[in-house]
């Protein structure tokens, strides 16, 4: 099929009086042979509560560099997010993890990075690499402030080292991290300084995300219940974008890509207005 | 005889020589081989210089004649060249050796065809017994050539088909029947080199209609292995009969579900002069599945023609196939017009459905385990957000859909493999009316996990309910707080110690080894008791970590943890092995996986003559996995010609295990068809069976190709020294390989130079060449 941009597909209810939206009975029948799941829209009735901590959806912290521990109470607030939500049972307290085996607590491994990219011994960088060939997905937030590009200039040849056989590549606006629960256009954070993300695709994956927008500058709060810093240029609408990247970022790190799945797609298509010609 | 006799044409065979000069010299006997010597005990260096001064001789002679006309110089000359022969002659001393030796006997194979093509017609006339017929006839006239052949050779008569079969004596080879179900007449010519070496083999006959079913037939240098002459005898009408005929149907034995198979067909038609159209049916039992047109016109040639059917099996299964060709009043064979086959149609992927109540990193392995497996076709549902969970986004903003309960549940449910409850609680969806539904699949022969985790079990509200029955064990009255917390290293039960679940390893002592040092894993759902029929494989102390249970026709497995998923995370080089292979067990085994069913049956071979016995193995294992021995077991076999809808039982076989669990059985078919053994071992599980299916046959590869193979006969004849023989020709002048002599009783030399008339010859030719020179003038 090839898609036409902005030309309105109209659809109504499904034969079923399926909502604005949905798919009807016919769509979605016609989309599982195709084989793929639905995220839903469902009711459940609420409460979470895995076995024990150590289950719960979690993010781990990268404690490497300048910048590691430059947004505190960043990850709390957006797991706190992702619980009210999503069903994601959620565990709001990140941790720390160096290169080695705490790694493998939990597959999504965020590194906050500002400064000049500290020198990881050979052993380090051994630990990273396996721990993404593993199936980890490292989310690296560029967190230097406007006009300060050496942890991007730093961590690039970091990355060629630890994945030599694929260069760090621009993602495409139909990356499933764009769609994973919120329907967005770009990564966002607390500033704009890249209108995209770039990764290392991993099979029909990704093993790295880089932004550079300080997703996670934009979520933390003061104990008086204060935003610690401002976004840039400012207004609640661009920190919710933030907040909705990053609960796409946690439903990317568990649900892969599920929403590629071909139930998905369609209604994805459809809400973003796209018409679909065969 | 005089020496003329000797420069005939039949004398100048070696034989024929030794025949004349015995006749000649020995007329009395005592001698039994003759042959041309030379007498003389001259050096090579005394003759090649006797040559010399004869060649010197003559050409003195003939340059001291050139002033002579031309007539008086070639008499000269001539009469030179005479007195020198003589001289060679005097010198070189001819003549015969008789011997009286004695020889050993090589061997005379006769293999004569005993397939079934050779009951066919032998010719335009109808004759009793058909082509068998004539090459017995054949062989009763050449008796008395047979017998003087014996006198110098071992005369050895077999039959052949697809091997060789030797018999005693004519009597006893007439008494043999045409029942051979192919022709090759490569394997039997090995054999009989295998039983007599190639230099002791004098000639072989060979009777035959030259019909060679073998995949490769006999090639020249297979058969001039031999080093003897083969001679052939045709037997069957020169022009072929009008006969149309399937020569080959190629299927595959497997197929998979709801893809598009091809059977390709090849049709040969023989005998005809004009056009013909025949229609040629593929069925599946007695359901016609595809039906085309053959158009034949001779005028194209005799290759024959290939027709390609398609079609899509939906069922998954083992079914009985046929083809036939509608046959015309003509034809004089129709045994070769129907061919049967049996196909196993098998999953092309195995589809699993996975309903995820939420989104946690053991969802996100099992995800990337059923992705990263060929085999699957996977079909996810994951639940989001909940009715607690806070809207800050209108359903256009996100891209979420309703979930289709109705559509999974009811609609398309049978066209699962298995499915899934990972952490999935069906409160809240309006299900209760799909669980009986989901519960009958199972009982039908589906596939059911349930997968642990907050949600799952009595957690999410299962006890009481259909699906309750699905599971192992007992469910505690519905909590939430039915878990056990606290990290936990699985010990593996006996039963699992056997289970294909839970062999991560071949060897049993690694598999131990590996459960021994598992990665520890974190909680785990609390279940009331394990049910009598359910294996517990994996325990946490008292509390059943992984349980499975035979449910009707189908299978349930219970994982009663959600942290599975750290034993598919782990650091080092095979990280994650034992997770992707404990899930590719466990969905091989909850889906029946046929090499995972404890009770296994199996003919010997895949298609039978008619008459010929079916060997079936069987073999019963517990659930437990261990070989049971003494189980009484049972073997149905019916008739699924028409299809299995339509199973006629026909035989019904009581075995007993022995060691390793294993039984065999014998049954004699009466009649042609596609048979199904259907295996049962009540005391190992009413519901469970095993069947495999085979076809007996009335449509050998021998009659679908009936046109006698005359050049195939004459190429083999050709290639090794043979003759491709007429009825009416004697056997006993044929080329053959002599007999080697092992032992001279009795030789004498005769010279054949020294008689007077050699001698007077040898005065009167210098003489009158002495008297012409003078009279003409030379010295």
């Amino acid at each position: 099929m090839r898609l036409r941009h902005r030309e309105r597909l109209t659809y109504g209810a499904g034969a079923q009086g399926a909502p604005r939206g949905a798919l009807s009975r016919r769509e979605a029948l016609g989309a599982l042979p195709a084989a793929l799941g639905a995220g839903l829209l469902a009711l459940r009735p609420g409460a979470a509560g895995a076995f024990g901590e150590r289950e719960r959806v979690g993010v781990n912290l990268l404690d490497v560099g300048a910048g590691a521990r430059e947004r505190p109470r960043a990850v709390e607030q957006l797991m706190w997010e992702v619980s009210k939500r999503t069903s994601i049972d959620a565990r709001e307290a990140p941790r720390w993890a160096r290169p080695g085996p705490e790694l493998y607590d939990a597959p999504l491994l965020v590194w906050l990075g500002a400064g000049p990219c500290p020198a990881l011994s050979e052993q380090e960088r051994a630990a990273l690499t396996q721990y993404l060939r593993a199936g980890g997905l490292l989310f690296i937030d560029d967190i230097s402030p406007p006009g300060d590009d050496r942890f991007d200039e730093s961590v690039r040849p970091l990355l060629r080292a630890l994945w030599p056989e694929e260069r760090l590549q621009r993602a495409s606006e139909e990356h499933t991290v764009y769609r994973s629960f919120f329907l967005l256009d770009r990564p966002h954070g607390r500033i704009q300084r890249a209108p995209y993300l770039e990764h290392i695709p991993f099979g029909e994956l990704s093993a790295v995300l880089y932004g550079r927008n300080d997703t996670f500058g934009a979520f933390g709060r003061e104990p008086t219940g204060a935003w610690r810093l401002p976004v840039v240029p400012g207004g609640d609408a661009q920190r919710e974008r933030a907040f909705r990247f990053g609960v796409n970022l946690l439903m990317y790190a568990t649900c892969l890509n599920y929403k590629r799945d071909q139930v998905h797609t369609l209604t994805i298509l459809r809400r973003r207005q796209w018409a679909v010609e065969p | 005889m005089s020496a003329w006799g000797l420069l005939s044409a039949q004398a100048l065979s070696a034989e024929g020589l030794s025949a004349r000069l015995l006749s000649w010299l020995s007329p009395e006997g005592g001698f039994n081989q003759a042959s041309l010597v030379w007498l003389h005990a001259w050096p090579a260096w005394a003759l090649l210089c006797a040559l010399a001064l004869g060649g010197g001789a003559w050409w003195l002679a003939w340059r001291s004649s050139a002033r002579l006309a031309q007539r008086r110089r070639l008499a000269l000359g001539a009469l030179r060249l005479l007195t020198l022969c003589l001289l060679a002659l005097f010198l070189l001393e001819p003549g015969a050796r008789l011997e009286d030796v004695t020889r050993v006997k090589n061997h005379v194979a006769v293999l004569v065809d005993s397939s079934r093509s050779m009951t066919l017609p032998a010719g335009e006339e109808a004759r009793e017994g058909g082509r068998w017929g004539a090459a017995l006839r054949a062989l009763e006239a050449q008796r008395e050539a047979l017998d003087a052949l014996a006198r110098e050779h071992v005369v050895t008569l077999y039959t052949f088909d697809e091997h060789l079969r030797r018999h005693d004596s004519l009597e006893a080879l007439a008494a043999h029947a045409p029942r051979g179900e192919g022709t090759s007449l490569s394997a039997p010519l090995d054999e009989l080199l295998a039983r007599t070496p190639a230099d002791d083999l004098a000639a072989v006959w060979v009777l035959s209609d030259g019909v060679d079913t073998a995949p490769t037939p006999l090639g020249a240098e297979a058969a001039a292995r031999a080093r003897a002459p083969i001679h052939t005898l045709l037997l069957g009408p020169r022009r072929a009969a009008p006969d149309v005929a399937l020569a080959a149907v190629r299927a595959d034995e497997f197929a998979f579900a709801r893809n598009a198979v091809s059977v390709e067909v090849e049709v040969v038609a023989r005998g005809y002069s004009a056009p013909l159209s025949r229609r040629v049916t593929l069925s599946r039992g007695d359901e016609v599945l595809a039906q085309r047109l053959l158009t034949y016109d001779p005028a194209e040639g005799a290759a024959p023609r290939v027709l390609s059917f398609e079609f899509v099996p939906e069922e998954v299964g083992e079914e009985a196939y046929s083809v036939a060709v509608e046959a015309g009043e003509e034809e004089a064979v129709t045994a070769n017009n129907l061919a049967r086959f049996s196909m196993r149609v098998i999953r092309d992927k195995i589809r699993v459905l996975q309903v995820v109540g939420r989104p946690s990193w053991d969802e996100r392995a099992l995800r990337l385990h059923l992705q990263s497996n060929p085999n699957v076709e996977l079909i996810s549902f994951f639940i989001l957000r909940t009715n607690a969970s806070v809207e800050v986004a209108s359903p256009e903003e996100l891209s979420l859909i309703p979930f289709p309960t109705q559509e999974l549940f009811e609609e398309r449910l049978g066209s699962f493999d298995m499915m899934i409850f990972q952490n999935f609680t069906h409160r809240g969806y309006r299900m209760s009316s799909y669980l009986p539904l989901i519960r009958d699949y199972v009982r039908g022969g589906g596939g059911f996990v349930m997968v642990g985790g907050d949600q799952s079990f009595s957690g999410g509200g299962y006890a009481g309910t259909p699906i309750a029955d699905l599971l192992p064990f007992e469910l505690l009255p519905n909590a939430k707080d039915a878990v056990t917390l606290g990290d936990f290293r699985p010990t593996l039960s006996a039963e699992g110690a056997r289970h294909p679940i839970t062999a991560l390893s071949l060897s049993p002592e690694e598999n131990a080894a590996w459960w021994a040092r598992t990665p520890l894993l974190s909680g785990n759902n609390r279940v009331g008791a394990l049910k009598p029929e359910a294996r517990a494989l994996l325990w946490r102390e008292r509390e059943p970590v992984m349980a499975v249970m035979e449910v009707g026709a189908g299978r349930a497995l219970a994982l009663t943890t959600d942290s599975l998923w750290r034993w598919g995370f782990e650091e080092g080089a095979d990280a994650g092995a034992a997770y992707h292979r404990l899930w590719g067990n466990a969905i091989r085994w909850v889906i029946r996986d046929p090499s995972l069913n404890p009770l296994r049956v199996a003919a010997s071979r895949e298609r039978y003559p008619l008459g010929a016995r079916v060997e079936l193995k069987a073999q019963v294992l517990n659930a437990s996995y261990e070989p049971v021995e003494g189980a009484l077991a049972q073997v149905v076999i019916e008739e699924v010609s028409r299809g299995a809808g339509q199973a006629r039982e026909v035989a019904r076989l009581a075995l007993k295990t022995e060691a390793q669990g294993e039984a065999a059985g014998v049954w004699r078919p009466e009649a042609e068809g596609v048979y199904r053994a259907r295996l049962s071992a009540p005391s190992v599980g009413a519901a469970l069976s095993a069947q495999d299916l085979f076809v007996v046959a009335e449509d050998p590869l021998e009659l679908r190709e009936v046109a006698p193979r005359a050049d195939l006969l004459s190429a083999l004849s050709e290639v090794t020294g043979g003759r491709l023989l007429s009825p009416q020709d004697d056997w006993r002048g044929l080329e053959r390989v002599r007999p080697q002599v092992m032992r001279v009783n009795r030789r004498v030399e005769t010279p054949l130079w020294s008689s007077a008339w050699a001698l007077l010859l040898a005065i009167l030719a210098p003489s009158a060449e002495w008297l012409l020179r003078r009279r003409w003038g030379l010295a």
